[in-house]
């Protein structure tokens, strides 16, 4: 396991670079670029503009001295934040998208497993209809429209907490809640799918058969394979749901970074645009890896390749 | 018989599975399950329903989707307009009519798409294993971490604003989860006798991997499956916001429902008549997944 | 697990019951100090007034600095700032400021007339590559030492005749200058402190953060949490701090006009910065005390390309824009008591154009005929561009539906992604595109000149030999008279060639609660915060 471990980090460099040049290159050739404004400004200050900011440069060589930059772990200043560097605003927003993120994931799981658990388990009963309905709750309605609906409910209505901020722990409940629903309701369906195929396969039965408690067959046996397709998914789905969520950030008055993955590419700001992908891709390699690993913990007939 | 099945009754499953390449009582014998299935049965009734409304609805209309009228503004449902008026006075019924044209042709395509790449690609990744899945998955790894906005953006300066191009732009991206799914589900079940007696039986890696192995991962791929579709309709919304795909004053679901959502408080009607035919779109989705997936779970058919 | 759960589930409901009772609305104030709240649009760029372009910078940069000459309390007229008289030559080309004594920096420095030709000198300078450099582009010399063709600024037409005294040298007769000067380009910058941070000509350097500021405005910068607010309070070496009425104003970057509006609810705000389309109508017959629709000095309109066939074919211009009504757009679509556009200069009480679009439909379908699509027969298929946004979506949609209806024309409608769009609009990529402009300052000089031949925001390839002559002529005139005869020219030759097709006046629509007080209106929406006050 070790030297699988070691050996998927190292291929992580590569991919890192792929994804670093790819994206590199990709934003130079959209349309429009960090100056372009409405009020144009005038050639000679655009030609000073870009030679401020190096972007007068052969691409190339604006390519290799930025990655030497990122080497020494500098991502650059932000072309729309004139007096900030990317490190700063991911360091700054980072820890906002984490919290909010972790609350969204426990509201998912601790609403999205039992219920996909219990739907499996009576399936086609009521109950299966009842936790199936709600989980698809989350589903049904996108989350720009579950953030103002919870907003006008407990922050007009009930007056219970504000419609938006980010300030006291109350600040926390809407957000997560809006983010939470919609990862429920995938946790839900795939885990009731996931808990279906394991729970007719023969070794259930013959737990099932050896006199296993109820109990002790879903939690000991039914759950490790059950939860196979959730943890496949659940990998990429922790990396986008760390990182911030735009809609969610906009509704509530967040200052997470999710919105900087969005507006960094309709600002143009390349240098931002990059920090963040790299940080998303990071997390994605290793939430991957996690993934991974987890899968043949969970499935012990698998080997590390 | 293509599911899981005990070590006791291998043959008998090699032999089925060859059953199954001609056509066998299969498809027949699920068919029947399914329409024993009374939730799946009106899931599939609804979603019919649904797409004959989306279709002819709008001919029978005596309103055009683009048809305005300034003097009738955010009127609400009445004799005249059965679901009220937007912004500019036109007949919501219709427009949720031509939107559904829309968004069902969005969903249905756009899913293949990333369906069909996204079980392949996944199942082809667990199959082999090692050296192929590895760099196979990281070519995932990278998909996933490509700056979607740019890429879109990108995609219309080189290929123009076709309609083709939007189903592309997001087989792209939704095809990746599908993969990781379905590379894990291979990889649990790889090991398993029946498929390693396929292969003693010498049969073709691809008729493994398509006739074996995939058909013993059909859950998992039915509900995501049903997880996708409306990620991709609400997808389509924000591409039209990039200008690509559904162009103004044409609608979809997506866009009724988004325009909807910042006017729920003044004109509810606008939100909730798109919205409710979205959820009942979902609702009988996942009721003809389930069945689905019942219908094709052999032991479950036993019990 | 199960017996720890219910009592989780009732300290989660003290929680938020606690937190229900113990809240109270922010906008109420419980220690006697003065606190506004104001929604502010978007994050800033930055807060140093030499780099930044943008109106939500404005607003913040206005309480921190001062320029010369402030908007006055009445919001058309203009007060002293630093300078607390000036004078101008006969010619109108050399305008001398006398600073007061006692205008101080944040620092306590004195404020005095070598820091203004310092921090001209910086916002000049090419290195430095500030956007809005062209704004000084009107004082002798300006602009050459800008582009670099000049590298000695004594030469320049800014000069201090002694601490407290400014004298500025104009390369034409500027009148609007005063207006011009309330603009952030011309707001003096604390030169040492800039230097201590990297230097003058680094764009992004430190001093802008909270610990290094240093203004001269009547408040300070005390905290700035990106994406969350930005908090000014009043600064005590102001020299008229003793007529600052708030203690303190609290600036919410909220992108979205709903979330904005369900804060001004809920008591999180004084004010909105906007008000979406669709709470107008309830706004106006509910609350019609927190409603407040405000001139603001800017067009709306279309662009043609006249490069491109048809609309190269002036007949076909004038029918498009003489088959919309936008009578029925204003009151119908955008809602917010635009006033329809029949001209692009919007009108002011100094000056009105007189040149209108004249005709009717009858007058639009017969040009189309006689360019060749009689009742749209024919017509090519051309696209109307706009950028992504609800509300120029509908606006274009319900301008299709007019020109479908009234000439049988069929335009598509085509959206982009911002920069995309400016691109495309900047390439003459389009056949029909969507635009505004906001003025610079109250003056119609800022929307003549535009639409000079190859102007870097003219974007229609309208070139008029003509126009180009008479606009040269206005920069020469000794009177506003003779200048205003002249754009009344200008916009004659404008709506007889139809390079673009005005659609309405802006206003500026927001909520805003009676407790703020002397919030009086401003073309421009620009305003000195020391005369802002609060009720009780």
């Amino acid at each position: 396991m070790f030297r699988f471990i070691a050996r998927r980090l190292l291929e992580t460099i590569p991919v890192l670079l792929v994804i670093i040049t790819a994206t590199f290159f990709m934003i130079r050739f959209v349309p429009g670029g960090p100056f372009t404004a409405e009020k144009a400004v005038t050639p000679e200050i655009l030609r000073n503009l870009e030679a401020h900011y190096g972007l007068d440069q052969p691409l190339h060589r604006q390519y290799f001295s930025y990655l030497g930059d990122l080497v020494r772990g500098d991502l650059g200043p932000s072309f729309k934040y004139a007096n900030r560097t990317v490190n700063e605003i991911i360091f700054d927003k980072l820890p906002v998208s984490l919290e909010l993120g972790a609350w969204s994931l426990l509201v998912a799981l601790c609403l999205g497993l039992p219920l996909g658990t219990i739907a499996a388990i009576k399936r086609n009963s009521f109950l299966d209809y009842l936790c199936s309905g709600f989980g698809m709750v989350g589903i049904c309605i996108p989350t720009f429209v579950m953030g103002p609906l919870l907003a006008l409910l407990f922050g007009i209505h009930l007056q219970w907490v504000n419609v938006s901020g980010w300030y006291g722990p109350a600040d926390r409940i809407l957000p997560a809640l809006t983010l939470g629903f919609v990862y429920a309701a995938y946790v839900a369906r795939l885990t009731r799918g996931g808990m279906l195929e394991v729970l007719n396969q023969d070794f259930i039965r013959t737990a099932r058969s050896k006199g296993a408690s109820e109990f002790r067959v879903i939690f000991r046996h039914a759950l490790r394979g059950g939860l196979l397709p959730i943890v496949s998914f659940l990998g990429p789905a922790i990396a986008g749901i760390l990182t911030g969520s735009f809609v969610i950030e906009t509704i509530f008055q967040i200052p997470g970074l999710g919105r900087e993955f969005v507006q960094s590419a309709f600002n143009r700001d390349y240098t931002l645009v990059l920090g963040t992908v790299i940080l998303y891709a990071t997390l994605i390699i290793f939430l991957n890896l996690v993934v991974d690993v987890v899968q043949v913990w969970l499935n012990p007939k698998l080997k590390f390749e | 018989m293509a599911a899981n099945l005990s070590p006791a009754q291998l043959p008998s499953a090699v032999v089925n599975s060859a059953e199954l390449e001609s056509g066998s009582s299969l498809w027949r014998d699920a068919w029947h399950r399914l329409a024993k299935n009374k939730l799946a049965v009106f899931g599939g009734a609804t979603l019919v329903v649904l797409a004959v409304f989306c279709i002819v609805g709008p001919w029978l209309s005596p309103y055009g989707y683009e048809e305005q009228n300034l003097a009738n503004t955010f009127a609400p449902p009445g004799a005249a307009h059965w679901l009220g008026t937007d912004q500019l006075g036109r007949d919501l019924l219709v427009r949720l009519m031509a939107g559904g044209r829309i968004s069902i042709m969005v969903g249905l395509i756009a899913t293949l798409v990333a369906i069909s790449i996204g079980v392949t690609y996944g199942a082809v990744a667990g199959f082999f294993g090692g050296k192929v899945d590895s760099v196979m998955m990281r070519i995932v790894d990278i998909m996933y971490a490509l700056p979607f906005t740019i890429f879109v953006i990108l995609l219309m300066v080189f290929f123009g604003r076709h309609i083709w191009l939007l189903f592309f732009a997001i087989g792209a991206v939704e095809w990746l989860t599908m993969a990781r799914i379905v590379r894990g589900q291979i990889m649990s079940i790889k090991k398993m006798e029946f498929i390693e007696a396929a292969r003693s039986l010498g049969l073709g890696k691809r008729r493994i991997i398509f006739r074996h192995m995939i058909p013993n991962v059909l859950g998992p791929i039915i509900v995501y499956t049903t997880l996708t579709i409306p990620a991709i309709m609400l997808l389509e919304a924000f591409l039209s916001f990039l200008g690509l795909g559904v162009q103004p004053p044409m609608s979809s679901w997506g866009t009724l429902i988004k325009d909807g959502a910042e006017k729920m408080e003044e004109y509810p009607w606008l939100l909730l008549f798109p919205g409710t035919v979205f959820s009942l779109t979902l609702f009988s989705l996942n009721f003809l997944g389930d069945g689905l997936r019942d219908a094709l779970d052999v032991r479950a058919a036993k019990d | 697990m199960l017996k720890f759960s219910p009592s989780l589930l009732t300290a989660l409901l003290a929680a938020l019951l606690l937190t229900g009772c113990g809240k109270k609305s922010a906008t109420t104030s419980t220690d006697g100090t003065k606190t506004l709240h104001v929604g502010n649009g978007t994050e800033v760029q930055d807060l140093d007034p030499q780099i930044v372009t943008g109106v939500p910078e404005n607003k913040v940069i206005n309480a921190l600095f001062e320029g010369l000459v402030i908007e006055g309390p009445a919001g058309t007229d203009t007060a002293p700032g630093v300078a607390e008289r000036w004078e101008t030559s006969a010619d109108g080309l050399v305008w001398t400021f006398y600073l007061r004594a006692d205008a101080r920096w944040s620092n306590d420095d004195k404020v005095t007339a070598h820091d203004f030709v310092r921090s001209y000198q910086r916002i000049l300078t090419p290195s430095l590559a500030a956007e809005y450099a062209y704004k000084l582009h009107h004082v002798v010399g300006a602009e050459d030492y800008n582009t670099g063709k000049l590298t000695d600024f004594s030469q320049v037409g800014f000069t201090a005749l002694d601490d407290r005294t400014l004298q500025i040298t104009l390369r034409h007769r500027a009148p609007f200058l005063l207006e011009a000067m309330k603009h952030y380009s011309w707001f003096p910058v604390h030169i040492p402190t800039i230097e201590k941070f990297d230097g003058l000509t680094r764009k992004g350097s430190r001093w802008t953060r909270t610990e290094n500021m240093v203004g001269n405005g009547a408040f300070i910068l005390t905290d700035w949490r990106p994406n969350q607010k930005i908090i000014v309070t009043r600064s005590p070496t102001y020299w008229d701090r003793a007529n600052v009425k708030l203690d303190a104003i609290h600036y919410y970057p909220i992108e979205s006009v709903d979330t904005e509006e369900r804060m001004f609810r809920t008591g999180q705000l004084h004010k909105t910065n906007e008000l979406p389309i669709s709470k107008i109508d309830t706004y106006k017959r509910d609350y019609p005390e927190n409603y407040r629709q405000d001139i603001y000095y800017g067009t709306y309109f279309y662009r043609l390309n006249v490069t491109r066939p048809p609309l190269n074919d002036v007949r076909v211009r004038r029918a498009l824009a003489l088959a919309i009504d936008r009578e029925q757009l204003v009151a119908q679509v955008t809602r917010g008591g635009q006033a329809p556009a029949y001209h692009f200069i919007p009108p002011t009480e100094e000056f009105t154009p007189e040149a209108r679009l004249q005709g009717d439909l009858a007058e639009a379908r017969r040009l189309l005929a006689e360019a060749g699509y009689p009742e749209g027969r024919g017509f090519p298929k051309i696209e109307l561009l706009y950028n992504t946004s609800e509300n120029h979506r509908v606006i274009a949609e319900a301008i299709q539906q007019m020109w479908r209806r009234q000439l049988g024309v069929d335009i598509g409608l085509r959206n982009e992604e911002w920069k995309v769009y400016l691109d495309s609009q900047d390439e003459l990529n389009y056949d029909i595109c969507r635009a505004g402009w906001i003025a610079d300052y109250t003056d119609p000089n800022t929307f003549a000149d535009m639409w000079v031949t190859a102007g870097g925001n003219n974007d229609t390839g309208f070139s008029s030999a003509e126009y180009d002559r008479l606009l040269r002529a206005s920069m020469d005139t000794q009177t506003d008279e003779e200048r205003f005869a002249i754009y009344q020219q200008l916009e004659k030759i404008l709506m007889d060639e139809v390079p673009v097709i005005p659609i309405y006046f802006y206003t500026r629509v927001y909520a805003i609660s009676p407790k703020v007080l002397n919030w009086v209106k401003n073309p421009l929406d620009n305003r000195a915060w020391k005369f802002i006050d609060l009720a009780e």
